[in-house]
């Protein structure tokens, strides 16, 4: 078969395989037909999209220009943060929040999902557990910071802490909810084809429960850049949440906008390579329809 | 297959009493049976008559709370003695348990590799020579979500078998298939058991099922299930769809579907006034 764009699929390439000349020819004019539909429809979406963000640009110039006489318009803010850019004491900043994020995160989740999983698991973890958690899930992260300072007295040591706290309850319930939802009759089904204990938490608890500790660990990560901002803002030194309150302090306004967009950027860049991780641990629950 | 024949199963007068709540339910009482080795043993019975509970007690979900069941001669349950499931009794469940995050060849390899029986090399190619011979080859890459519930259900039965149990256990694996796709499965399931030589214990609501694919249908009362009726099927194998159409086996089911009714009726009568309570 020539190179057409019917490579890249395996089914069709199996039916291609099994259809007369004409009905082949046919069917790739078809098919190149539905694929050009297809990128214009892809141009028209992204057009859309650009669309979109120059309104707010936009939206934005006009408010700087009259209401809201304070916020820096988006052209100052540009050339302002081109500037810090290329400073490196922006990147010790960024440096210092994604780190506090990350030990903090994946601290969390190492512990989290083997304790979830046994929350879902075990009955007697669970009952022993779940009270102390209902209690300490309701207390919001910021309102660890007093005690995390008087714990840990190192600075660092405490944000990191706060930024555990925020990860650590979520991503558990969510495994715990995860392995509760797996069919009973899988773990029978593993009993009876021989497995240990062991194998099941390996083959039947973690790939079960997978789906939901990705969601637990989506909205963990998004939580704990909340909070480790909180955090910066009211107990750090150096930072993305620091930076963005020592500008206002400094009247830098167009810096504060800078560090929030960082923080956006850097909470998306996050949530993008979990979701890519996500996407390649769970290819099994795409489902193939004709 | 020309080993001595395993798989004898006899269940010595067993009950069972559910208690829930502080509240008894007598799910199963006094049930004696045998099934010798490598026969084809049906259970029929309305649902809830406790069918699903006697195949768990043989897989070892659950234990009797009096009674023995043996197994090749050995008691392997009673009250005293807790049994633990394993590959020697395989069960097929009724909604279907195939991993679906396991593709088909690894479904079908997971036993072996799991009791280090065999080095996953092994197990990989003992189970695509097996799937070969089930005719399910083209689909051993693909995952159970994206093969039809009928080619599952076989995907399901070869994992049981590649284990070399015993006893097969089916818990109604046909119940969610449509009528054509069912009559193919009898048809793939009387082949497999020729070929094999398993003792098959298979649950069933549906008597014409049974009694076409079993040697010995045994009929359930309702709850609490005892034996009603018991049904030796002399019907000649191999069997095909013509088997459904001669006279013995209209006869066999005439035979039956008086009992089979009664205690259909009777569970039927117990719902609504358990539901008026």
């Amino acid at each position: 078969m020539s190179s057409s764009p019917q490579e890249k699929k395996g089914k069709d390439n199996f039916i291609i395989g099994h259809m007369r000349d004409s009905v082949k020819a046919r069917y790739e004019e078809v098919y190149l037909r539905r694929s050009i539909e297809h990128k214009k429809l892809q141009i028209k979406q992204m057009a859309t999209g650009i669309l979109g963000g120059i309104t707010f640009l936009f939206v934005w110039y006009v408010l700087s220009q009259t209401i809201i006489d304070k916020l820096p318009s988006p052209w100052v803010t540009l050339v302002q943060s081109v500037k810090t850019v290329m400073d490196p004491w922006y990147y010790k900043s960024v440096y210092h929040s994604l780190y506090r994020v990350l030990v903090g995160f994946c601290t969390a989740s190492a512990l989290a999902i083997p304790l979830g999983l046994m929350m879902g698991w075990n009955r007697i973890v669970r009952d022993m557990t779940m009270p102390g958690f209902e209690l300490f899930r309701s207390v919001p992260p910021v309102a660890w910071v007093p005690l995390s300072i008087i714990i840990f007295a190192n600075m660092e040591y405490s944000i990191v802490f706060i930024t555990f706290t925020g990860a650590f309850f979520v991503v558990t319930l969510n495994a715990k909810l995860g392995a509760e939802s797996i069919d009973q009759s899988l773990f029978r089904a593993a009993w009876c084809l021989g497995a240990n204990p062991r194998q099941i938490f390996r083959h039947i608890l973690l790939p079960g429960a997978l789906p939901s500790i990705f969601m637990g660990l989506a909205l963990g990560i998004g939580i704990a850049w909340q909070t480790v901002v909180a955090a910066e803002m009211i107990a750090g030194q150096y930072g993305l949440g620091y930076l963005a309150w020592e500008s206002y302090s400094l009247i830098r306004f167009p810096e504060v906008i800078l560090a929030m967009a960082s923080i956006g950027v850097l909470g998306y860049l996050c949530s993008a390579i979990l979701r890519a991780i996500a996407n390649k641990y769970l290819a099994w629950r795409k489902v193939y329809t004709a | 297959m020309a080993k001595a024949k395993e798989g004898n199963v006899v269940a010595k007068h067993v009950s069972l009493v559910y208690d829930p709540l502080g509240v008894n339910v007598l799910a199963v009482a006094d049930c004696s049976f045998e099934i010798e080795a490598g026969a084809f043993m049906a259970i029929v019975g309305p649902s809830g008559c406790g069918k699903t509970t006697l195949l768990n007690m043989i897989a070892g979900f659950e234990s009797p709370t009096e009674g023995e069941i043996w197994v090749d001669g050995v008691c392997i349950a009673s009250p005293t003695i807790h049994l633990t499931p394993g590959p020697d009794r395989v069960v097929v469940f009724q909604h279907g348990a195939l991993f679906p995050w396991r593709t088909v060849l690894e479904n079908v390899c997971w036993g072996p590799m799991m009791q280090g029986t065999m080095s996953s090399k092994e197990a990989i190619e003992k189970g695509r020579e097996i799937l070969r011979v089930a005719g399910l080859e083209t689909c051993e890459n693909e995952y159970p979500m994206n093969i039809s519930s009928g080619m599952q259900r076989r995907v399901e039965i070869v994992r049981a078998l590649v284990n070399e149990p015993k006893i097969l256990l089916l818990d109604e694996p046909f119940r969610a298939l449509d009528a054509m796709t069912k009559s193919v499965m009898h048809q793939y399931l009387l082949n497999l058991f020729d070929m094999t030589g398993k003792t098959i214990m298979f649950i069933t609501h549906d008597l014409d099922e049974a009694i076409f694919l079993a040697d010995r249908v045994f009929v359930m009362t309702t709850r609490p299930g005892r034996l009603k009726q018991m049904i030796e099927v002399d019907l000649p194998r191999p069997r095909n769809l013509k088997t459904k159409v001669t006279d013995r086996f209209i006869e066999l089911r005439n035979q039956a579907l008086g009992a089979v009714h009664e205690e259909a009726r009777k569970a039927f009568e117990r719902g609504e006034r358990e539901m008026a309570k």
